[in-house]
Protein backbone atom coordinates (compact mmCIF):
# COMPACT_ATOMS: atom_id res chain seq x y z
CA UNK A 1 0.00 0.00 0.00
CA UNK A 2 1.08 3.56 -0.69
CA UNK A 3 -0.26 5.61 2.18
CA UNK A 4 -1.14 9.21 1.26
CA UNK A 5 -3.50 10.11 4.06
CA UNK A 6 -1.15 11.81 6.51
CA UNK A 7 -3.77 14.46 7.22
CA UNK A 8 -5.93 11.75 8.82
CA UNK A 9 -3.10 10.17 10.75
CA UNK A 10 0.59 9.65 10.13
CA UNK A 11 1.76 6.23 9.06
CA UNK A 12 4.12 4.50 9.49
CA UNK A 13 5.27 5.51 12.96
CA UNK A 14 9.00 5.47 13.78
CA UNK A 15 10.11 2.28 15.63
CA UNK A 16 10.98 4.35 18.71
CA UNK A 17 7.28 5.25 18.99
CA UNK A 18 6.28 1.57 19.06
CA UNK A 19 8.99 0.88 21.61
CA UNK A 20 8.01 3.77 23.89
CA UNK A 21 4.42 2.60 23.96
CA UNK A 22 5.46 -0.96 24.69
CA UNK A 23 7.85 0.20 27.42
CA UNK A 24 5.06 2.13 29.18
CA UNK A 25 2.73 -0.86 28.99
CA UNK A 26 5.21 -3.60 29.77
CA UNK A 27 7.78 -2.00 32.06
CA UNK A 28 6.11 0.96 33.77
CA UNK A 29 2.50 -0.07 34.09
CA UNK A 30 1.59 2.14 37.05
CA UNK A 31 -0.85 5.02 37.15
CA UNK A 32 0.82 8.46 37.38
CA UNK A 33 -0.14 10.60 40.36
CA UNK A 34 -1.67 7.74 42.26
CA UNK A 35 1.13 6.17 44.29
CA UNK A 36 4.53 6.63 45.87
CA UNK A 37 6.13 3.36 44.82
CA UNK A 38 8.91 3.18 42.28
CA UNK A 39 6.86 2.39 39.17
CA UNK A 40 4.29 5.10 40.00
CA UNK A 41 7.14 7.58 40.33
CA UNK A 42 8.48 6.42 36.98
CA UNK A 43 5.03 7.00 35.48
CA UNK A 44 5.02 10.50 37.04
CA UNK A 45 8.41 11.19 35.53
CA UNK A 46 7.42 9.96 32.07
CA UNK A 47 4.39 12.25 32.15
CA UNK A 48 6.46 15.18 33.40
CA UNK A 49 9.22 14.75 30.83
CA UNK A 50 6.75 14.47 27.95
CA UNK A 51 4.91 17.55 29.20
CA UNK A 52 8.18 19.50 29.37
CA UNK A 53 9.04 18.32 25.87
CA UNK A 54 5.63 19.41 24.57
CA UNK A 55 6.06 22.81 26.26
CA UNK A 56 9.37 23.27 24.45
CA UNK A 57 7.90 22.04 21.18
CA UNK A 58 5.03 24.56 21.30
CA UNK A 59 6.98 27.38 22.90
CA UNK A 60 4.83 27.38 26.02
CA UNK A 61 6.48 29.36 28.81
CA UNK A 62 4.84 27.40 31.65
CA UNK A 63 4.79 23.61 31.29
CA UNK A 64 2.01 23.29 33.89
CA UNK A 65 -0.20 24.90 31.24
CA UNK A 66 0.37 22.05 28.82
CA UNK A 67 -2.33 19.44 29.22
CA UNK A 68 -2.73 16.01 27.67
CA UNK A 69 -6.16 15.23 26.25
CA UNK A 70 -7.63 12.29 24.32
CA UNK A 71 -7.04 14.13 21.01
CA UNK A 72 -7.23 17.42 19.14
CA UNK A 73 -11.04 17.30 19.05
CA UNK A 74 -11.08 17.02 22.83
CA UNK A 75 -8.54 19.83 23.11
CA UNK A 76 -10.78 22.07 21.00
CA UNK A 77 -13.85 21.13 23.03
CA UNK A 78 -11.99 21.85 26.26
CA UNK A 79 -10.77 25.19 24.91
CA UNK A 80 -14.10 26.37 23.53
CA UNK A 81 -16.29 25.07 26.34
CA UNK A 82 -13.74 26.18 28.92
CA UNK A 83 -13.65 29.75 27.58
CA UNK A 84 -17.13 30.46 26.25
CA UNK A 85 -20.75 30.54 27.27
CA UNK A 86 -24.00 31.32 25.47
CA UNK A 87 -24.27 35.06 24.87
CA UNK A 88 -20.56 35.48 24.15
CA UNK A 89 -19.29 36.30 20.70
CA UNK A 90 -16.52 34.65 18.69
CA UNK A 91 -14.86 35.35 15.38
CA UNK A 92 -14.07 32.25 13.37
CA UNK A 93 -11.30 32.26 10.75
CA UNK A 94 -10.12 29.75 8.21
CA UNK A 95 -11.81 26.72 6.74
CA UNK A 96 -13.39 25.22 9.85
CA UNK A 97 -13.57 21.56 10.73
CA UNK A 98 -16.51 20.03 12.60
CA UNK A 99 -14.22 19.74 15.65
CA UNK A 100 -14.80 23.51 15.97
CA UNK A 101 -18.20 23.91 14.32
CA UNK A 102 -19.94 21.39 16.57
CA UNK A 103 -18.61 22.52 19.97
CA UNK A 104 -19.49 26.10 19.02
CA UNK A 105 -23.01 24.98 18.10
CA UNK A 106 -23.25 23.19 21.44
CA UNK A 107 -22.11 26.23 23.46
CA UNK A 108 -24.11 28.72 21.41
CA UNK A 109 -22.07 31.94 21.20
CA UNK A 110 -22.84 34.42 18.43
CA UNK A 111 -20.43 33.62 15.58
CA UNK A 112 -18.95 35.96 12.98
CA UNK A 113 -17.04 34.36 10.14
CA UNK A 114 -13.96 36.00 8.70
CA UNK A 115 -13.64 34.52 5.22
CA UNK A 116 -10.29 34.65 3.50
CA UNK A 117 -9.12 32.35 0.74
CA UNK A 118 -5.40 33.08 0.91
CA UNK A 119 -5.43 35.47 -2.06
CA UNK A 120 -4.00 38.87 -1.30
CA UNK A 121 -2.96 40.16 2.09
CA UNK A 122 -4.72 39.38 5.33
CA UNK A 123 -7.05 42.34 5.81
CA UNK A 124 -6.55 43.30 9.46
CA UNK A 125 -8.97 46.22 9.23
CA UNK A 126 -11.78 44.05 7.88
CA UNK A 127 -11.05 41.51 10.59
CA UNK A 128 -11.02 44.13 13.36
CA UNK A 129 -14.46 45.34 12.32
CA UNK A 130 -15.85 41.97 13.42
CA UNK A 131 -14.59 42.32 17.00
CA UNK A 132 -17.14 43.38 19.62
CA UNK A 133 -16.90 44.19 23.33
CA UNK A 134 -18.35 40.75 24.06
CA UNK A 135 -15.93 38.90 21.75
CA UNK A 136 -14.36 36.26 23.98
CA UNK A 137 -12.26 34.36 21.44
CA UNK A 138 -10.97 34.25 17.91
CA UNK A 139 -11.01 30.68 16.64
CA UNK A 140 -8.70 29.87 13.75
CA UNK A 141 -8.01 26.77 11.74
CA UNK A 142 -4.26 27.16 11.31
CA UNK A 143 -4.37 25.07 8.14
CA UNK A 144 -7.28 23.54 6.28
CA UNK A 145 -7.45 19.76 6.09
CA UNK A 146 -9.14 20.13 2.69
CA UNK A 147 -7.10 22.57 0.60
CA UNK A 148 -4.14 23.29 2.89
CA UNK A 149 -4.90 27.02 3.32
CA UNK A 150 -2.49 28.29 6.00
CA UNK A 151 -3.73 31.15 8.14
CA UNK A 152 -1.19 33.85 9.15
CA UNK A 153 -1.17 33.54 12.94
CA UNK A 154 1.10 36.48 13.74
CA UNK A 155 -1.00 38.92 11.73
CA UNK A 156 -4.17 37.51 13.25
CA UNK A 157 -2.77 37.74 16.79
CA UNK A 158 -1.92 41.41 16.24
CA UNK A 159 -5.33 42.15 14.78
CA UNK A 160 -7.12 40.30 17.61
CA UNK A 161 -5.84 43.02 19.94
CA UNK A 162 -5.71 40.90 23.09
CA UNK A 163 -8.72 38.69 22.46
CA UNK A 164 -7.72 35.04 23.14
CA UNK A 165 -6.81 32.99 20.09
CA UNK A 166 -7.96 29.36 19.95
CA UNK A 167 -5.76 27.69 17.34
CA UNK A 168 -6.68 24.41 15.69
CA UNK A 169 -3.28 22.95 14.81
CA UNK A 170 -4.57 19.58 13.58
CA UNK A 171 -2.70 19.96 10.29
CA UNK A 172 0.24 22.07 11.42
CA UNK A 173 1.60 20.60 14.66
CA UNK A 174 4.97 19.11 13.70
CA UNK A 175 4.78 20.64 10.22
CA UNK A 176 4.88 24.38 10.94
CA UNK A 177 6.65 26.07 13.88
CA UNK A 178 4.08 27.09 16.50
CA UNK A 179 4.77 29.29 19.53
CA UNK A 180 2.14 29.64 22.26
CA UNK A 181 1.48 33.29 23.01
CA UNK A 182 0.26 34.44 26.41
CA UNK A 183 -3.32 34.72 25.14
CA UNK A 184 -3.19 31.65 22.88
CA UNK A 185 -4.83 28.27 23.30
CA UNK A 186 -3.05 25.76 21.05
CA UNK A 187 -4.91 22.54 20.25
CA UNK A 188 -2.93 19.75 18.63
CA UNK A 189 -3.24 16.05 17.86
CA UNK A 190 -0.52 13.65 18.92
CA UNK A 191 -0.97 11.16 16.11
CA UNK A 192 -0.59 13.29 12.98
CA UNK A 193 2.44 15.52 12.56
CA UNK A 194 3.89 14.57 15.95
CA UNK A 195 4.04 10.88 14.91
CA UNK A 196 2.55 9.55 18.15
CA UNK A 197 -0.36 7.18 18.59
CA UNK A 198 -4.06 7.94 18.37
CA UNK A 199 -5.74 8.78 21.67
CA UNK A 200 -3.54 11.65 22.81
CA UNK A 201 -3.79 15.35 22.11
CA UNK A 202 -2.23 18.51 23.49
CA UNK A 203 -3.81 21.65 24.90
CA UNK A 204 -1.22 24.38 25.55
CA UNK A 205 -2.26 27.80 26.78
CA UNK A 206 -0.62 31.02 27.84
CA UNK A 207 -0.54 32.69 31.23
CA UNK A 208 -3.37 35.11 30.41
CA UNK A 209 -5.79 32.24 29.75
CA UNK A 210 -7.98 30.55 32.35
CA UNK A 211 -9.97 27.49 31.31
CA UNK A 212 -12.93 26.05 33.16
CA UNK A 213 -12.77 22.26 33.23
CA UNK A 214 -15.28 20.42 31.06
CA UNK A 215 -14.74 17.04 32.72
CA UNK A 216 -14.00 16.61 36.44
CA UNK A 217 -13.03 13.62 38.55
CA UNK A 218 -10.20 12.12 40.54
CA UNK A 219 -6.76 13.60 40.05
CA UNK A 220 -4.90 12.14 43.04
CA UNK A 221 -4.60 15.69 44.38
CA UNK A 222 -6.71 18.14 46.40
CA UNK A 223 -8.79 15.12 47.36
CA UNK A 224 -10.50 16.93 50.22
CA UNK A 225 -12.32 19.25 47.79
CA UNK A 226 -15.44 18.40 45.78
CA UNK A 227 -14.50 20.94 43.13
CA UNK A 228 -11.89 20.65 40.40
CA UNK A 229 -8.31 21.29 41.60
CA UNK A 230 -7.32 24.95 41.35
CA UNK A 231 -3.88 24.22 39.89
CA UNK A 232 -2.89 23.24 36.36
CA UNK A 233 -2.31 20.68 34.93
CA UNK A 234 -4.41 18.75 37.49
CA UNK A 235 -7.40 21.03 36.92
CA UNK A 236 -7.77 19.80 33.34
CA UNK A 237 -6.50 16.22 33.66
CA UNK A 238 -9.07 14.19 35.62
CA UNK A 239 -9.02 10.41 35.52
CA UNK A 240 -6.27 8.06 34.47
CA UNK A 241 -3.94 9.42 31.84
CA UNK A 242 -3.16 7.49 28.65
CA UNK A 243 0.42 6.83 29.65
CA UNK A 244 1.32 4.47 26.76
CA UNK A 245 -0.03 7.04 24.31
CA UNK A 246 1.80 9.87 26.06
CA UNK A 247 5.03 7.85 25.97
CA UNK A 248 4.52 7.29 22.25
CA UNK A 249 3.87 11.00 21.76
CA UNK A 250 7.11 11.82 23.57
CA UNK A 251 9.04 9.50 21.28
CA UNK A 252 7.29 10.97 18.24
CA UNK A 253 8.11 14.53 19.25
CA UNK A 254 11.76 13.57 19.77
CA UNK A 255 11.84 12.07 16.27
CA UNK A 256 10.24 15.16 14.72
CA UNK A 257 12.59 17.35 16.72
CA UNK A 258 15.61 15.38 15.49
CA UNK A 259 14.52 15.82 11.86
CA UNK A 260 13.47 19.43 12.41
CA UNK A 261 10.02 20.84 11.74
CA UNK A 262 11.32 22.93 8.83
CA UNK A 263 12.82 19.83 7.22
CA UNK A 264 9.57 17.89 7.65
CA UNK A 265 7.75 20.74 5.91
CA UNK A 266 10.33 20.94 3.15
CA UNK A 267 10.23 17.24 2.35
CA UNK A 268 6.45 16.98 2.37
CA UNK A 269 6.17 20.16 0.31
CA UNK A 270 8.53 18.78 -2.33
CA UNK A 271 6.28 15.74 -2.67
CA UNK A 272 3.14 17.89 -2.82
CA UNK A 273 4.61 20.24 -5.43
CA UNK A 274 5.69 17.31 -7.57
CA UNK A 275 2.23 15.73 -7.32
CA UNK A 276 0.50 19.03 -8.05
CA UNK A 277 2.61 19.67 -11.12
CA UNK A 278 1.91 16.22 -12.53
CA UNK A 279 -1.81 16.28 -11.78
CA UNK A 280 -2.19 19.73 -13.29
CA UNK A 281 -1.16 18.22 -16.65
CA UNK A 282 -3.91 15.59 -16.56
CA UNK A 283 -7.01 16.58 -18.48
CA UNK A 284 -10.13 16.79 -16.31
CA UNK A 285 -8.27 17.05 -13.00
CA UNK A 286 -8.92 20.14 -10.91
CA UNK A 287 -6.68 20.99 -7.96
CA UNK A 288 -7.69 22.89 -4.83
CA UNK A 289 -4.60 24.43 -3.26
CA UNK A 290 -3.83 28.11 -2.60
CA UNK A 291 -1.61 29.57 -5.32
CA UNK A 292 0.52 31.55 -2.88
CA UNK A 293 3.20 29.22 -1.52
CA UNK A 294 3.37 31.15 1.76
CA UNK A 295 -0.31 30.45 2.37
CA UNK A 296 -0.38 26.69 2.14
CA UNK A 297 0.75 23.50 3.81
CA UNK A 298 1.76 20.33 1.95
CA UNK A 299 -1.66 18.80 1.29
CA UNK A 300 -4.26 19.51 -1.37
CA UNK A 301 -7.55 18.29 -2.77
CA UNK A 302 -8.46 17.38 -6.31
CA UNK A 303 -11.39 16.21 -8.37
CA UNK A 304 -11.59 14.27 -11.63
CA UNK A 305 -14.20 15.64 -13.99
CA UNK A 306 -17.17 13.34 -14.38
CA UNK A 307 -16.16 11.07 -11.52
CA UNK A 308 -17.49 11.05 -7.99
CA UNK A 309 -14.54 11.58 -5.58
CA UNK A 310 -15.49 8.50 -3.61
CA UNK A 311 -15.30 6.46 -6.82
CA UNK A 312 -11.92 7.96 -7.66
CA UNK A 313 -10.58 7.12 -4.18
CA UNK A 314 -12.02 3.62 -4.47
CA UNK A 315 -10.25 3.10 -7.81
CA UNK A 316 -6.98 4.38 -6.34
CA UNK A 317 -7.31 1.86 -3.53
CA UNK A 318 -8.69 -1.12 -5.43
CA UNK A 319 -6.66 -0.93 -8.62
CA UNK A 320 -3.48 0.78 -7.44
CA UNK A 321 -3.14 0.14 -3.70
CA UNK A 322 -3.08 3.86 -2.94
CA UNK A 323 -4.75 5.18 0.22
CA UNK A 324 -6.35 8.64 -0.11
CA UNK A 325 -9.32 10.06 1.73
CA UNK A 326 -12.33 11.33 -0.21
CA UNK A 327 -15.58 13.11 0.65
CA UNK A 328 -16.18 16.11 2.88
CA UNK A 329 -13.33 15.48 5.33
CA UNK A 330 -15.55 16.58 8.29
CA UNK A 331 -15.25 20.12 6.91
CA UNK A 332 -18.55 21.06 5.31
CA UNK A 333 -17.90 24.80 5.25
CA UNK A 334 -14.55 24.34 3.49
CA UNK A 335 -16.27 22.46 0.69
CA UNK A 336 -19.02 25.07 0.43
CA UNK A 337 -16.36 27.79 0.12
CA UNK A 338 -14.42 25.79 -2.47
CA UNK A 339 -17.57 24.91 -4.43
CA UNK A 340 -17.05 21.18 -3.94
CA UNK A 341 -20.12 20.53 -1.79
CA UNK A 342 -21.89 18.06 -1.67
CA UNK A 343 -19.63 15.45 -3.28
CA UNK A 344 -16.36 16.72 -1.86
CA UNK A 345 -12.89 15.97 -3.16
CA UNK A 346 -10.06 13.45 -3.04
CA UNK A 347 -7.18 14.56 -0.84
CA UNK A 348 -3.46 14.13 -1.45
CA UNK A 349 -1.73 14.27 1.95
CA UNK A 350 1.84 12.96 1.85
CA UNK A 351 3.79 12.10 4.98
CA UNK A 352 7.44 12.55 5.82
CA UNK A 353 8.10 8.88 5.11
CA UNK A 354 6.71 8.94 1.58
CA UNK A 355 9.23 8.85 -1.24
CA UNK A 356 9.22 10.36 -4.75
CA UNK A 357 8.32 6.96 -6.19
CA UNK A 358 5.01 7.15 -4.32
CA UNK A 359 4.19 10.34 -6.19
CA UNK A 360 5.15 8.64 -9.48
CA UNK A 361 2.71 5.82 -8.77
CA UNK A 362 0.01 8.22 -7.55
CA UNK A 363 0.23 10.52 -10.59
CA UNK A 364 0.23 7.58 -12.99
CA UNK A 365 -2.82 6.12 -11.24
CA UNK A 366 -4.77 9.39 -11.37
CA UNK A 367 -3.85 9.73 -15.04
CA UNK A 368 -5.20 6.28 -15.76
CA UNK A 369 -8.40 6.89 -13.80
CA UNK A 370 -8.98 10.23 -15.55
CA UNK A 371 -8.49 8.61 -18.96
CA UNK A 372 -11.04 5.87 -18.23
CA UNK A 373 -13.78 8.07 -16.79
CA UNK B 1 19.20 17.38 63.31
CA UNK B 2 15.95 16.05 61.94
CA UNK B 3 14.45 15.56 58.50
CA UNK B 4 12.38 18.08 56.58
CA UNK B 5 9.76 17.74 53.87
CA UNK B 6 8.86 20.14 51.07
CA UNK B 7 5.27 19.89 49.86
CA UNK B 8 4.35 21.35 46.48
CA UNK B 9 1.01 22.10 44.92
CA UNK B 10 1.00 19.34 42.30
CA UNK B 11 3.06 16.35 41.21
CA UNK B 12 4.13 18.41 38.21
CA UNK B 13 5.50 21.07 40.54
CA UNK B 14 7.21 18.44 42.71
CA UNK B 15 9.00 17.01 39.69
CA UNK B 16 9.99 20.49 38.63
CA UNK B 17 11.28 21.06 42.15
CA UNK B 18 13.51 18.00 41.87
CA UNK B 19 15.41 19.72 39.06
CA UNK B 20 16.07 22.80 41.20
CA UNK B 21 16.98 20.76 44.28
CA UNK B 22 19.54 18.93 42.17
CA UNK B 23 20.88 22.22 40.82
CA UNK B 24 21.31 23.48 44.41
CA UNK B 25 22.92 20.15 45.37
CA UNK B 26 20.28 19.31 47.96
CA UNK B 27 20.25 15.54 48.57
CA UNK B 28 16.59 14.50 48.68
CA UNK B 29 14.33 11.51 48.51
CA UNK B 30 10.89 11.58 46.84
CA UNK B 31 8.38 10.21 49.32
CA UNK B 32 4.65 9.86 49.47
CA UNK B 33 3.21 12.92 51.14
CA UNK B 34 2.45 12.05 54.80
CA UNK B 35 -1.31 11.81 55.41
CA UNK B 36 -1.30 14.61 57.94
CA UNK B 37 -0.07 17.02 55.26
CA UNK B 38 -3.07 17.00 52.96
CA UNK B 39 -5.53 14.62 51.39
CA UNK B 40 -3.79 13.52 48.24
CA UNK B 41 -1.74 10.66 46.86
CA UNK B 42 1.06 12.98 45.82
CA UNK B 43 4.76 13.08 46.40
CA UNK B 44 6.88 15.34 48.55
CA UNK B 45 10.64 15.84 48.79
CA UNK B 46 12.35 14.70 52.01
CA UNK B 47 15.78 16.04 52.92
CA UNK B 48 18.04 16.64 55.93
CA UNK B 49 17.29 19.72 58.02
CA UNK B 50 20.77 21.15 57.44
CA UNK B 51 19.84 21.49 53.76
CA UNK B 52 16.84 23.70 54.50
CA UNK B 53 18.42 26.97 53.42
CA UNK B 54 19.59 25.49 50.14
CA UNK B 55 16.09 24.05 49.65
CA UNK B 56 14.60 27.51 50.20
CA UNK B 57 17.02 28.86 47.62
CA UNK B 58 15.94 26.17 45.15
CA UNK B 59 12.30 27.16 45.67
CA UNK B 60 13.09 30.81 45.03
CA UNK B 61 15.32 29.99 42.07
CA UNK B 62 12.63 27.90 40.36
CA UNK B 63 9.78 30.21 41.34
CA UNK B 64 8.20 27.00 42.60
CA UNK B 65 4.64 26.84 43.94
CA UNK B 66 5.49 25.57 47.43
CA UNK B 67 2.67 24.65 49.79
CA UNK B 68 4.83 24.28 52.89
CA UNK B 69 8.02 23.08 54.56
CA UNK B 70 7.71 20.72 57.54
CA UNK B 71 10.18 19.39 60.11
CA UNK B 72 9.83 15.99 61.79
CA UNK B 73 9.56 16.91 65.43
CA UNK B 74 8.31 14.85 68.37
CA UNK B 75 6.94 12.09 66.17
CA UNK B 76 4.96 14.39 63.85
CA UNK B 77 5.52 16.73 60.92
CA UNK B 78 5.42 20.31 62.11
CA UNK B 79 5.04 23.22 59.69
CA UNK B 80 8.00 25.59 59.60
Amino acid sequence: MIYLDDASTSFPKPPSVHEAMLHALRDVGANPGRGGYASAREADRLLYETRSLAADFFGAADSSRVVFTPGCTYSLNMALKGLLKAGDHVVVCGRQHNAVVRPLAAVGPAVSNFDWDGRGQFDAKAFSRLLRPETKAVVVNHASNVDGLLFPLDELRDAANGVPLVIDCAQTAGVVEIRTGERDVVCAPGHKGLWGSAGVGILAFGKKIELEPVVVGGTGSFSEDAGAPPAYPDRLEPGTMNLPGIAALGAGMREVGAVGVANVFRKKMALALDACERLSKIRGVKIYWPADEARRVPLFSFTVEGLDPSEAADLLDRDHGIACRSGLHCALRAHVELGTFPVGTVRFAPGYFNVPGDVDAFAAAVGEIAKKR
Amino acid sequence: MSDCIAVFETTHETLRAEEFFRAQKVPFRPVLRPRGLGASCRMALRFAEEELEKARKAVAEGNLVLKSFHRFDGGAWVKI
